[in-house]
């Protein structure tokens, strides 16, 4: 199990714990369930409670295609990335291995742009959080003047309100992670199979009928670009891959798994949600669409359920995509590409204050243009750039095959799996809507003119450092 | 299990917060080997490698400091320096790893001189007995064996226990007159032993097999040492299980 890693910030790795030069011992206490937890809880509440409205609204029925091509994509990089993983199982997930794999400049606009596009994913998360919070004010009777306006102060207030609590709260909030990515399924699998039994007409109801396609067949694949984001968390996993207990089992197990987990569970939730109202009522209620679906089958008090659950879904991916970039920051600061005053640990709260504050900052300017879609493809722009070249850096480091490389999990099919991954995750960028794609660019060039100026003498590749 | 030639303590410190190892403890430890277990508890929002590049030497430094009183009194000390987000999971996986017996969970102690000896039926006697005996026979500290039972008709069991702990203590150093023996019935056993310990500068006690409660609501070594003032030396599991025959040998027969 013991490996010589290829950076000075690593040490030998045992099931329980990593142990530096100096004797000094970082313990490893994330198991599985609470691996999973953390892919899943990123990861689910997106593509249940924000998207179906969007996603039936673009494609139809058939925007369940779009989800399950999003989860193979997503697995054709979980996978490659399992495999990294479990021969650095160090924080810093996708940048440490592309940084590692292919030199410090790949690093850094990986490394800048991981941070950033998790930044765009929890204000997408907040966003969503807004638009609950509305729903749950009309469902209590009280007129939400001023809609979109309102969800913007919900969405910051919230947002500020998680940066706080993540730079003083010491309490472990795992276990409560835990339980709520716990009771959500619970709740969804209910649903959803109450919704699947009468979607085949088990209860002698008429479902709506509609064509499968009714925009023809781009859509499928825009809105597969577009709901991407709800595949992020996977890689989130990976950043927190030097505190997960037995890595060579638990991280592909949790990556692999949570990615399955959650695929499964959108596709089914797009095919009873476009089943019980079609595609254009689900259109109208946009970013709350579940609600009215759950509503459609259990009245009022399954809406309730499902706003509360909405609002804990979301609140949950917000808290977990700040938290992980916060764990990005500190991984490009560590390789002094960004000041090391970035990670900065503050002695009384024990808690990474100004890197928490360079997330939180950010986010909530993001919050207040209100830009569901907009917010949802940046982050995923960012994310499959950073999932390509994962791919990428794993064929490079498998051919040169240096001493230190000695993973615990292979992927299956190579050279090929990871070659359609690295294609398929570039491929689904070109379906974005232009001013993502814009954005997408000009975060990458900003990163790349960063290290230029700043990281230029950083080398990090392979045991250069 | 129970045959391990030496005793061996492990001493959490949590190490960056001030936390200090009382001179008497030093002083009585100093005759069993030590491992000193400084650990810094870091949130789940901070990376642990993030804490220890900032907070290493310096943890280091205090880590050191108490290895050389330790060493200075002539005991045979070693460290560890762990960052985590669990601390329980630390020491019981150092704990194991280092095959110490006992863990010793600090507390103030301005003098050491009457330690409780906590003593439940189904737990090794002996194993807890004879630590005690190795740690403390150099010392001129005086030993209360404690029993607690819930029926006072139990009292004679409870005898018969503590008589066997008092004769290996009197094999492994310690006088009789050392040795006060104790049977308590009381229906809150906690209680008690709570009570008690307040008159008592250190208290040991086998950890308990966990029931289904005390996972819940946490273990019993854990509350006592939370509720103390005083240190307190916890034997560990592992090294008090004994066969059922001796079980019922040790209870005095069968019970119904």
């Amino acid at each position: 199990m013991a490996s010589d890693l290829p950076s000075e910030g690593s040490g030998t790795v045992t099931d329980d714990a990593t142990r530096h030069e100096g004797g000094t011992e970082l313990e490893r206490t994330i198991g599985l369930t609470g691996g999973l937890s953390i892919g899943v809880g990123t990861m689910i509440g997106a593509g249940i409670f924000v998207f179906p409205g969007l996603a039936a609204g673009q494609a139809g029925p058939a925007s369940a295609l779009s989800f399950a091509i999003g989860a193979v994509i997503a697995l054709f990089v979980a996978l490659p990335t399992s495999e990294l993983a479990t021969a650095m199982p160090e924080s810093g997930g996708g940048y440490y291995f592309i940084s590692r794999g292919m030199g410090a400049a790949y690093g850094a606009i990986v490394g800048i742009s991981l941070w950033l596009g998790l930044v765009f994913a929890s204000a997408f998360y907040l966003v969503g959080f807004g638009e609950y919070a509305v729903g749950t004010l009309v469902e209590a009777g009280v007129p939400a003047g001023g809609g979109g306006a309102f969800v913007i102060v919900v969405g910051v207030a919230v947002g500020v309100g998680l940066t706080a609590m993540s730079m003083t709260g010491t309490e472990n909030t795992a276990s409560l992670q835990n339980t709520v990515v716990a009771l959500l399924l619970g709740m969804l699998s209910v649903f959803l199979l109450y919704g699947l039994l009468d979607s085949f007409g088990v209860f002698g109801r008429e479902t709506v009928p509609q064509e499968l396609t009714p925009e023809g067949y781009l859509p499928i694949l825009t809105t597969a670009a577009l709901v991407f984001t709800s595949y992020l968390g996977f890689a989130q996993v990976a950043t927190v891959a030097g505190e997960i207990t037995d890595p060579g089992r638990n991280l592909p197990l949790a990556m692999v798994g949570s990615v399955v987990l959650v695929g499964v569970f959108y596709v089914l939730t797009i095919f009873v949600a476009t089943s019980a109202l079609g595609s254009e009522a689900l259109e109208a209620a946009g970013e709350t669409a579940i609600v009215e679906v759950a509503r459609e089958y259990f009245g009022r008090p399954g809406a309730v359920a499902i706003l509360f659950a909405g609002l804990l879904a979301t609140l949950s991916s917000a808290n977990a995509s700040i938290l992980s970039s916060s764990r990005a920051l500190y991984a490009i600061s560590r390789d002094r590409i960004v000041p090391p005053g970035a990670s900065k640990v503050n002695l009384k709260y024990g808690t990474p204050h100004v890197a928490l504050a360079l997330v939180g900052g950010p986010v909530v300017l993001l919050v207040t243009t209100g830009q569901t879609e907009i917010l949802a493809e940046v982050a995923s722009f960012l994310h499959l750039v950073m999932y390509g070249l994962i791919c990428v850096a794993l064929l490079a480091i498998r051919r040169e095959d240096p001493d230190w490389y000695d993973p615990d999990f292979n992927t299956p099919a190579y050279p090929v799996l990871p070659a359609i991954g690295a294609i398929s995750s570039f491929g689904l960028i070109a379906f974005m809507q232009p001013l993502s794609q814009v954005i997408g660019v000009f975060v990458m060039v900003g990163a790349l003119g960063w290290y230029l100026y700043y990281a230029r003498d950083v080398s990090l590749k392979g045991g250069e450092l | 299990m129970t045959d391990v030639p030496e005793n061996r303590v492990l001493v959490p410190i949590e190490v960056l917060r001030g936390q200090d190892v009382p001179e008497p403890v030093i002083e009585t430890f100093s005759s069993a080997s030590v491992v000193l277990l400084g650990y810094h508890e870091i949130p789940e929002q901070t990376a642990p490698d993030q804490a220890r590049m900032q907070f290493e030497d310096q943890a280091q430094n205090a880590l050191t400091d108490f290895e050389t009183a330790f060493a200075e009194a002539g005991g045979d000390v070693s460290s560890r320096l762990v960052f985590t987000h669990d601390p329980l999971k630390t020491i019981e996986r150092v704990a194991a790893e280092l095959e110490c017996d006992s863990v010793l969970l600090l507390n103030p102690a301005p003098v050491l001189r009457q330690i409780l000896v906590a003593i439940s039926e189904t737990v090794n006697v002996e194993h807890i007995a004879r630590l005690v005996g190795d740690v403390m026979a150099d010392s001129d500290v005086e030993v209360t064996l404690y029993h607690v039972t819930p029926d006072s008709e139990e009292r004679e069991r409870g005898e018969r226990i503590l008589e066997t702990a008092a004769e290996t203590l009197e094999e492994h150093g310690i006088d009789r007159d050392r040795i006060v023996k104790a049977v308590v019935a009381d229906d809150e056993p906690l209680e008690a032993l709570l009570a008690s310990a307040e008159n008592h500068h250190l208290v040991v006690l086998g950890e308990s097999k966990p029931t289904i409660r005390e996972r819940i609501w946490g273990d019993v070594s854990e509350t006592i040492a939370g509720q103390t003032v005083n240190p307190v030396l916890v034997v560990r599991r592992d090294y008090l299980e004994v066969p059922e025959a001796e079980l019922e040998e040790a209870a005095g027969g069968p019970r119904g």
